[in-house]
């Protein structure tokens, strides 16, 4: 009778395991890979070309289907290189991975997917990296003279204040930043709300300026042009 | 289903076994002989013979041996030397004695032919009908089919009958029922009338020597009136009238209806064998028998003798076939033998060099004759468990093999009691044994009867007879006797002639009346017929001188020479004729003696078989009570059932004979052959087996396992050592050495990997290639184990075994692998 309570235990247990494994989602299954490289197309603070993105950062594995959860990451090597190992086979997966370039108010993050079938390993997954102008919030002027010339180093202003704003002096604002020499001026990582910007450009005696206020959400990059006057 | 369709086959295909008795009453096995149900008291378990009659060959021995017993008898009875016809003429008649001639000749006539259907409508009045015999030939010889448990053991017998031994007793009792000669008792009248015979025969004998006495010297006396007078008696005794009871009994028919079987002669107790109360003393005076002879005659009628007991067996067991209830005696392995042709094996399978301890072996030998002991030798050595191949590779890896010898030995002894060396039944009754036959036929060598003739005139020579007769009687004449004339005879020389012979006259009385008796009966010249060749007659002329000198012869003158040789010889003549008138007498009275009454006396003596038969009596359903069987089969069934030694053990089983002279020659021992030799291997068969092997898997299979890397997945090695359990269903005998198929081998196999043990399951089917070398096939699982990961953690897994694909593996016994392992390393 022991024997017998004992044999139906562990076959009541085995049972069990079998069932769970059954129903349980299978993510590691085969000798199938991802190998590939990260790319990057940096315009703001480079020439804009597309290229390898020669340092170390994590690179994501997700389900296509599982936009909130990832799988696994890895981090890339020297070069770029990385590498995902024993995946399911016939599921689509999207390789992210994300990085930062620049400095001060220049430094802007990229971020960039692929999305892979995976019927085979795959060997030439190959992200590139690009503005991220979904994942974080912020602003991006280009700044402009009446002519169409791109202006550098012109100081932007932030208020939270309009009565503050319309004294036109930058001081007693939030923050400033300066326009890049491709009179490009970003920042991003603000506190979502209604910002009122000034423009100043002293080029000796001469003194171009611009105003405009903008919204800005949690995610998304705001873009827009400015002409000084 | 596969495997009870097989079952069902195999029992079908073994479910008819029969044992068929062939004519000669051994067994003859026929169909398969694997069957439980032959053993099942429902199933027939033999057959009699198909013709259970006589077949043409026998039929023919039959009527050859009858024909012989005929023939012989009626040789005897014409044999004039036997003198059996003067007997029988005598206590019978001549008529009665021509006739059973007669009708043996006819049946000799019958016996002797090939149409059985010629005179089958003929009566015979002293010898078995034509129809008799035909109904003693088509008669069943194997009437009766017997069942019997005992002790567990099936016995069944086929029953001889013996037919011309019920016919015998069946003549016997109709005979004597004719003559009324149950009512006749061992009484002391019987007994005296033999002994009156036998004085008869003593005083006849006696009285004949003294006449031949009386007749020797040359002068008889007169004694005549005495011998006539003893004559009568003797007549008288065997007359016609005679109040002697074993004279009068001979007179009856029952003795004339038997002479045909006692090869002509006339016994009172034809069958030679009756009981006790009716047996002729031992005692009692046999003149013609000796006393051993005596004895050993008189006794074997006496029931003390196998005699009686073998004539009233008839029936008997021919064979005798044992089988044991198989539930009650367990034997489940059946060898079956026959003694009958040099113990062949009947099997249809060869006798098995293994067995296992569930096998309860019995071995059947049939047509064993109830004379041959056999002796069974059963001995065993330990052996190993294991096969020839496994234990070879065990010993070259250093194992020593153990070996106890055990020896156990037993005999097969039973209470056989004598045999019976009858063949067919019929030879020991139509040609009895040598004893019996030896017997008469010696009894009538040393009797000796009606060996000569007398012409009469015994003691004469024929010579002397004709000279008498012709010559000296009838010359005795006066013109013959003298030729001289009356002349004195003072100073000369004469002689007298007689019978044209001249006799010179000596003056010597006593020589010249020799000389005179001489001549007178003598005719022939002296010259060539001396005095001394007749010895008789001189001493009769020398005795009747000197009776005769009282008359004195004058020489004066030939006158009275004449008349004294005239006186002479007159008174010579008278002596003469008076002295052959007495021998004449003598001579017939001699002659009648000789002759006649002795040989007759001596006949009657000459029945050295003087019991009375045995009364014999029917019961109810007209069998004779007095009929028995046999309790000792001609043929027996030996079985044995040995009880095995301990396994596992390598058991050699002899059986032996005592036959020496009748079997092949297998083995010899100092006094007997070894018949059935066989050496097997016995030992358990296993359920369960270990082994461990090198597992093949044919599929590549992956393992994984959580890492730094949040899951390894790994090609898996298709190769692994493997260590599992095999289950035999039909029980493994490892000592079966044969590489043939077996179903037994097969077993199903579920084992595991030596290394990770729980991470791969091989189960399957397995076969010994020889037992403890086995080839596996079948699936492979191996534990596989999926991990649910989120955000680079493994947050949830489980696992299950999971098919690879099919593997192969060929495995030993553990010891033996681990030892073939520690060699290569």
């Amino acid at each position: 009778m022991r024997k017998f309570l004992f044999s139906l235990f562990i076959i009541t247990l085995v049972l069990t395991a079998c069932e769970k494994y059954k129903t349980i989602r299978n993510d590691a299954d085969s000798k199938l890979f991802i190998y590939g490289r990260l790319f990057i197309q940096d315009s703001i603070n480079d020439n804009g070309v597309e290229k390898p993105l020669a340092k170390e950062v994590d690179v994501f594995l997700r389900y296509k289907n599982d936009s909130a959860n990832f799988l696994n990451k890895v981090k890339t090597d020297a070069q770029g290189y990385f590498t995902f190992k024993n995946l399911v086979q016939g599921k689509t997966y999207i390789v992210s991975a994300s990085t930062e370039t620049g400095e001060g108010d220049f430094k802007v993050s990229f971020a960039g997917e692929s999305e892979v079938l995976l019927n085979e390993s795959k060997e030439d997954c190959t992200p590139v990296l690009k503005f991220d102008r979904k994942s974080q919030n912020g602003v991006f002027y280009t700044i402009k003279d009446n002519t169409g010339g791109l202006i550098n180093d012109c100081e932007a202003c932030f208020f939270s204040s309009r009565q503050i704003w319309l004294r036109d002096t930058c001081s007693f604002g939030l923050l400033s930043i300066k326009s890049n020499t491709k009179g490009m001026a970003i920042k991003t990582n603000l506190l979502p709300g209604k910002y009122y910007l000034l423009f100043k450009k002293q080029a000796g005696a001469l003194l171009l300026q611009h105003k405009d206020s903008i919204d800005i959400q949690a995610k998304g990059i705001l873009e827009r042009g400015i002409t000084l006057q | 289903m596969f495997i009870m369709l097989f079952l069902g086959s195999v029992i079908k295909s073994y479910s008819q076994k029969t044992y068929t008795f062939k004519e000669d009453g051994q067994i003859e096995l026929t169909g398969p002989i694997f069957s439980h149900k032959l053993f099942k008291p429902e199933v027939a378990l033999f057959n009699l013979p198909q013709d259970q009659k006589l077949s043409a060959d026998q039929r023919k021995e039959v009527r050859n041996e009858l024909a012989k017993r005929f023939r012989e008898a009626k040789e005897n009875m014409e044999d004039p030397e036997l003198g059996l016809k003067q007997f029988y003429s005598a206590i019978w008649d001549e008529a009665t004695y021509n006739s059973i001639l007669e009708e043996m000749g006819k049946l000799l006539t019958y016996l002797t032919g090939t149409d059985e259907d010629t005179m089958q409508q003929q009566s015979f009045s002293y010898v078995p009908s034509p129809r008799e015999i035909k109904t003693l030939l088509d008669e069943n010889i194997y009437l009766e089919l017997k069942r019997d448990t005992v002790k567990g053991f099936h016995i069944s017998r086929v029953i001889f009958v013996n037919n011309l031994k019920r016919y015998l007793l069946q003549r016997l009792f109709q005979t004597m029922q004719a003559d009324h000669l149950q009512d006749y008792a061992m009484s002391g009248e019987y007994k005296r009338a033999w002994r009156e015979l036998e004085k008869a025969l003593q005083e006849t004998k006696d009285t004949l020597q003294r006449i031949n006495r009386e007749l020797a010297p040359c002068n008889v006396i007169d004694s005549i009136k005495a011998y006539d007078k003893f004559k009568k008696s003797i007549t008288d005794l065997l007359g016609k009238d005679s109040k002697n009871a074993v004279v009068q009994l001979l007179r009856k028919d029952f003795f004339k209806k038997w002479l045909w079987y006692s090869q002509g002669y006339l016994l009172i107790n034809p069958l030679m064998a009756t009981t006790p109360d009716r047996r002729y003393p031992v005692t009692e005076r046999m003149g013609l028998l000796t006393d051993s002879i005596r004895k050993k005659e008189l006794l074997s009628d006496s029931a003390e003798n196998t005699l009686l007991a073998n004539l009233l067996q008839t029936k008997s067991i021919r064979n005798e076939l044992v089988v044991p209830d198989f539930k009650k005696q367990g034997i489940n392995n059946y060898f079956f033998y026959n003694a009958a042709n040099d113990f062949e094996y009947l099997n249809k399978r060869a006798f098995p060099k293994q067995l296992d301890t569930r096998a309860k072996p019995g071995f059947f030998i049939y047509n064993v004759p109830a004379k041959e002991k056999l002796t069974v030798s059963v001995s065993s050595e330990t052996i190993k468990d294991q096969s020839a191949l496994v234990q070879a590779v065990d010993e070259a890896l250093g194992a020593g093999a153990l070996s106890d010898v055990l020896t156990n030995a037993s005999t097969i002894t039973g209470n056989w009691g004598k045999i019976s060396t009858d063949v067919n039944g019929f030879k020991k009754v139509t040609n009895p044994s040598g004893q019996i036959t030896g017997s008469v036929t010696t009894l009538v060598d040393k009797v000796s009867l009606l060996t000569r003739t007398s012409s009469g005139w015994d003691g004469f020579s024929p010579l002397m007879q004709q000279v008498y007769w012709e010559n000296a009687i009838d010359g005795y004449e006066d013109e013959k006797l003298w030729k001289g004339g009356g002349r004195d005879l003072e100073d000369k020389e004469y002689f007298v002639t007689i019978n044209k012979r001249k006799i010179p006259v000596t003056k010597n009385m006593l020589v010249d009346k020799v000389s005179f008796a001489e001549a007178s009966i003598l005719v022939i010249d002296a010259a060539n017929c001396s005095s001394c060749q007749y010895p008789m007659d001189k001493c009769l002329i020398d005795s009747f001188v000197i009776r005769d000198r009282c008359y004195p012869m004058e020489y004066k003158d030939t006158v009275q020479l004449k008349k004294d040789v005239e006186a002479f010889l007159v008174r010579f003549k008278c002596y003469f004729d008076l002295q052959r008138s007495y021998r004449e007498s003598l001579n017939r009275l001699s002659a009648h003696f000789n002759d006649s009454l002795l040989p007759l006396l001596t006949s009657y003596a000459r029945i050295f078989q003087r019991s009375l038969p045995m009364v014999l009596t029917r019961d109810s359903t007209g069998a004779f009570k007095e009929e028995t069987s046999g309790k000792v089969p001609e043929l027996r069934t030996v079985v044995y059932a040995p009880e095995l030694p301990k396994p596992p053990s390598e058991i050699t089983f002899k059986v032996m004979s005592d036959q020496v002279s009748k079997i092949k020659v297998i083995e010899d021992t100092a006094t007997s052959k070894v018949a059935i030799r066989h050496k097997f291997k016995y030992a358990k068969r296993h359920w369960l087996d270990f082994s461990i092997g090198l597992g093949v898997t044919t599929n590549d299979y992956f393992t994984k396992q959580a890492s730094g890397n949040l899951v390894d997945i790994s090609e898996a090695d298709r190769v692994k050592p493997i260590a599992g359990l095999h289950i035999y269903p039909l029980g493994l005998l490892k000592v079966d050495d044969r590489i043939k198929p077996n179903f037994s081998r097969i077993s199903l196999y579920a084992g595991l990997s030596l290394k990770k043990a729980l991470d791969n399951f091989y189960t399957g089917v397995s076969y010994d290639i020889v037992p403890g070398l086995r080839c596996i096939g079948g699936v492979h699982f191996y534990k596989d184990t999926r991990f649910t990961i989120s955000n680079g953690q493994i947050i949830d897994q489980a696992s299950a075994y999971k098919k690879s694909g099919a593997f192969l593996s060929l495995n030993l016994e553990p010891l033996t692998f681990v030892k073939l392992i520690g060699l290569i390393k």
